[in-house]
């Protein structure tokens, strides 16, 4: 059981890891050190809307204004869609 | 809030005018990639635009939609006593726009004219403006003018908003009638955020500042007469603040999304349309959609996306929820109702005022 919680864990990480990476056309190591939107050129709006729609798609949730608007970074993405229930 | 109720005023034309060239948005691929334009079509909706050539203005789009209104419903031109011209992009810095088009149009020297500095909340605003006085005037009848080329003040290195602006021009024709349903409107302003949407240079602050483009902090090339858009903070604005006040209007009038047989929106992009749609549980089938073939035509947007939508369809009766927002930061909607046989379908042209 321990090892199937694990497991599922590591599939949500990759299937956030992944929308970033096919987001913002990165690897993944790009993703480890601070990987934000003040010091990524190519996350500008449109970037952005792509990002949320492609998170919301694949966890299937609808994030709030508030969530959507100070989703900037790949660290604070995780801790918001805690909030959503995607366990991370 | 500020909000007002207008009566027995009917809408009598809408015409709109568009350049013929079309531009699809795929003819960016060799700039910035397909991959980024195809994502940028993705979250935006548009597909395509069209762009107005080298020699015609916002004004000569404004002219030509003007004279279709007034050719189609026949109106006295000494019945017009009122004109406003909305636009961001003037044929000159001096007069006003609007003198050329009562000019061009041969309207009377007993005609108002003047014109209004607004990008996308323009319409409503306008609307509003054209009204009111129609209202506390002699005049029987008043006509408000939109027109722009958003792409003159655009970086072509900027990724985020070249692909998304047509251009085009409007005329809706106000005349005096008892029978009339009334109109309602509601508006903010925050000037707070004036930098959101700015073309920092080429007017007298800021005077004497570089032509040349550098790269700014967003990594998009683009110099101080460059329109700046701050993305996310008019996305947010756009998708709190707006529908915000079209919730507050309709629970003023006590109405719903159920009352109105559409809902026509600044087409400013498609991700902004759904979101307000989601969350003011509008059914996306009322919203006409322009933006995939015209892009975002600014003051234009939503009579353009009525002219698309019910310019062929005629003796219908439509109440209709508007809702305009942009640079300002500026945001209005109103409740009007008006009848389809007065909405025209969108003329192609390319002529220009060859004495301007």
């Amino acid at each position: 059981m321990f090892n199937a919680y694990n497991n599922f864990n590591m599939d949500v990480i990759e299937r956030y890891k992944k929308v970033f990476i096919e987001t913002f056309k990165v690897s993944e190591k790009d993703l480890i050190n601070g990987f934000a939107s003040q010091n990524i050129d190519k996350w500008d709006s449109v970037a952005h809307l792509k990002l949320i729609s492609e998170l919301e798609n694949e966890f299937d949730i609808m994030l709030d204004t508030d969530d959507l608007l100070e989703l900037n970074s790949f660290e604070i993405g995780k801790k918001i869609l805690i909030k959503y229930e995607i366990q991370i | 809030m500020i909000h007002a109720r207008i009566n027995n005023l009917k809408f009598s034309a809408i015409s709109v005018a568009s350049p013929t060239k079309k531009v699809a948005v795929e003819s960016f691929y060799d700039i910035f990639g397909k991959e980024d334009v195809d994502s940028f079509t993705e979250m935006t909706g548009v597909e395509s635009f069209y762009r107005a050539d080298y020699n015609q203005t916002a004004g000569d789009l404004g002219f030509i939609a003007a004279n279709d209104a007034i050719t189609k419903t026949n109106i006295d031109l000494n019945d017009i006593g009122i004109l406003v011209f909305v636009t961001q992009k003037p044929d000159h810095r001096l007069p006003s726009t609007a003198f050329l088009l009562q000019k061009r149009l041969g309207l009377s020297t007993d005609c108002l004219c003047f014109d209004l500095n607004l990008a996308c909340s323009g319409f409503i605003f306008g609307l509003h403006s054209i009204m009111s006085i129609l209202k506390s005037s002699n005049s029987k009848a008043a006509l408000l003018v939109t027109g722009d080329t958003s792409h003159r003040t655009l970086s072509p290195s900027d990724r985020t908003m070249i692909m998304l602006f047509g251009d085009s021009g409007t005329a809706t024709l106000i005349e005096k009638d008892e029978s009339s349903s009334p109109s309602y409107f509601a508006f903010r302003t925050d000037g707070k955020r004036f930098k959101s949407i700015i073309t920092p240079s080429g007017a007298f602050r800021n005077i004497g500042a570089p032509k040349e483009r550098i790269p700014w902090g967003d990594g998009i090339v683009r110099s101080d007469y460059d329109t700046h858009m701050k993305g996310m903070d008019v996305f947010g604005f756009s998708i709190t603040d707006v529908p915000k006040l079209m919730k507050e209007l309709m629970s003023e009038l006590g109405s719903s999304p159920d009352t109105y047989d559409y809902f026509a929106l600044h087409q400013a992009n498609k991700f902004i349309l759904q979101r307000i749609s989601a969350k003011l549980k509008i059914p996306w089938e009322k919203i006409p959609l322009a933006l995939d073939r015209f892009g975002n035509n600014s003051s234009n947007s939503i009579p353009l996306a009525l002219a698309d939508r019910f310019g062929s369809e005629k003796d219908k009766k439509i109440r209709t929820f508007m809702s305009g927002f942009g640079a300002g930061l500026s945001w209005g909607c109103c409740d009007i109702t008006l009848g389809t046989e007065a909405i025209h379908p969108i003329i192609f042209s390319d002529e220009y005022y060859r004495d301007g």
